[in-house]
């Protein structure tokens, strides 16, 4: 943990009940998001990435662990004393069309967060609607009297990402911005989303199933796998030796253009465990090519093997 | 003839609005509250199911002939029964948007739970049930008129359609317009109310589709 430390994850857990079960989304999450970082989060559908992020913004309250954001505990705050730490903290969702109300127009859902503020002068109001929206790039004049579907995907997007911008926040928590658009609009999206890190100083968490997405935006990369983090290191360190089975595995499901070895692992096989009876011991023993009986045994913990590079394996591929 | 008549499409308006302002706002906004308690909204689930489980004319029947025929009595009836299908309506669409991420991406900015059901729900769910109160309208102006013929209905000297068909019924050989035309002039009603309904539930439908 540095001094510049912006968002504290401790040990969070987030469990849900379904059909009388109790299960665990993620358990034992713990991460450090330093101000003007980028940090990525990747891995398999239903892994427990937009659980992550969902609790990091207190929708729901993780059941245990802590979340503080600019030293401030958010857990146990209520939803009144959320509100001015919102401002600071902002999401990006995966549907951009599901995340804008179909009734209302652009201008109003932009300016939502200032109405909450309880901002009240309109010329203001216009301004920074008008700044944002130039911002991302969209045409103040013919967008603001405009509705959500009157737009492609990509524009609501950037719709998205206008109205996360309008409170100048810190934190932008990013749940797969990128995975329902078009090839050629994900390009377009991150630009945007780094030309806009660089603008506003902003911190990204960035979520995302596509390794090749996370590669190219985060300074560091977690790997989440069945509701816990298996491997945290910096970006490129993770790409070219990954330490985890599981990352390797990832990486070897993931082309790269001029690749020569194609296998830096065995790629991944079989189906993710229920996480309604995840297996005991490592949850990636029934996928691991090198699991063994201790992998069953003995839940490997989240250690350091070498500087600013952690890994929860018994055996991992690389240090020590 | 026509005297009586515009006075009773009068008096129909006014019965119809007071119906449905009564069956309206309690329904909608009961749901809304109660989306956010489950528990109550399951409680109040097997409230409007028991509601439904009663014989429709034949309570109306006994309600309005022991409490007496007048046109507070007959309001509420009428209410009573459709309170159930527009809270069914507004459940179902509330329960359809507030999974939508707008919903959540309103939490995640602060707003309170007043100002998402104001603001990002009720718009949202306040179509299709405008949509769907037309065609409740003109059931509720078949089942008064249903009351009316069976003699629960308004007392003269307020005039309702199916009073003057069961007043023409006597006369039906001899004259069969005094029953001929309230007829016709309600099934014109609920015809058009009908047909409007459908249509405004179509342009409802393609518009929620290509959103």
């Amino acid at each position: 943990m540095t001094d510049n430390t912006l968002l504290e994850v401790e040990d969070i857990t987030v469990e849900y009940v379904t059909q009388g079960h109790r299960f665990a989304a993620i358990s034992g999450v713990t991460l450090d998001i330093a101000e003007g970082e980028t940090v990525g989060l990747v891995g398999e559908s239903g892994c427990g990435k937009s659980t992550t992020a969902r609790a990091i913004i207190q929708l729901p309250t993780p059941t245990a662990g802590k979340v503080r954001f600019e030293g401030q505990e958010l857990t146990e705050l209520s939803h009144a004393e959320m509100r001015p730490i919102r401002q600071r903290l902002q999401i990006i969702f995966q549907d951009p069309v599901s995340s804008l109300n179909p009734r209302r127009r652009v201008k109003d859902i932009i300016a939502e967060p200032l109405f909450i503020s309880g901002m009240k002068d309109k010329a203001e109001i216009d301004r920074k609607v008008r700044e944002v929206l130039n911002a991302v790039s969209m045409d103040p004049d013919i967008t603001m009297d405009r509705r959500p579907h009157q737009f492609s995907g990509g524009q609501c997007q950037r719709i998205c990402i206008a109205r996360a911008l309008i409170m100048e926040p810190k934190l932008i928590v990013c749940d797969e911005p990128v995975s329902a658009l078009d090839v050629s609009v994900q390009a377009q999206i991150l630009n945007l989303l780094e030309d806009m890190k660089e603008r506003y100083g902003l911190t990204l968490l960035f979520i995302s199933h596509d390794l090749a997405v996370v590669k190219n935006i985060s300074d560091r990369v977690a790997v989440m796998y069945l509701g816990k983090f298996c491997e945290l290191a910096d970006s490129a360190r993770i790409y070219e030796a990954p330490a985890h089975p599981y990352t390797a595995g990832l990486m070897a499901t993931f082309p790269e253009i001029g690749d020569k070895v194609t296998n830096s692992g065995p790629a991944l096989t079989g189906e993710i465990p229920s996480p309604l009876n995840p297996p005991s011991g490592c949850r990636f023993r029934t996928r691991c090519p090198q699991a063994e009986e201790k992998c069953a045994a003995e839940e490997p913990e989240f250690r350091e093997i070498e500087p600013g590079h952690l890994v929860a394996c018994h055996f991992p591929l690389v240090g020590e | 003839m026509s005297p009586a008549i515009s006075l009773s499409s009068e008096s129909k308006a006014r019965e119809i609005s007071a119906i449905k302002t009564s069956a309206f706002s309690p329904g909608i906004f009961y749901r809304h509250l109660c989306q956010f308690h489950d528990a109550q909204s399951s409680a109040v689930s097997i409230l409007i199911d028991s509601i439904l489980a009663f014989p429709n004319i034949v309570l109306a029947i006994a309600i309005l002939f022991y409490a007496g025929a007048n046109i507070f009595n007959l309001v509420l009836v009428i209410s009573f029964y459709t309170i159930p299908q527009f809270t069914r309506i507004s459940r179902a669409n509330t329960m359809l948007y507030a999974q939508r991420e707008f919903v959540v991406a309103a939490r995640a900015q602060g707003a309170s739970h007043l100002r998402i059901i104001l603001r990002e729900l009720l718009p949202n769910v306040i179509v299709p049930v405008a949509a769907y109160s037309l065609l409740i309208m003109s059931f509720t102006i078949g089942l008064e008129g249903t009351l009316s013929f069976l003699g629960v209905g308004l007392p003269p000297p307020d005039p309702t359609w199916g009073q003057m068909i069961s007043d023409g019924i006597e006369e039906l050989e001899d004259d069969p317009f005094i029953s001929f035309v309230p007829s016709f002039f309600m099934f014109m009603t609920i015809l058009s109310l009908n047909l409007m309904g459908d249509r405004m539930r179509q342009f409802t439908d393609v518009k929620a589709s290509s959103a």
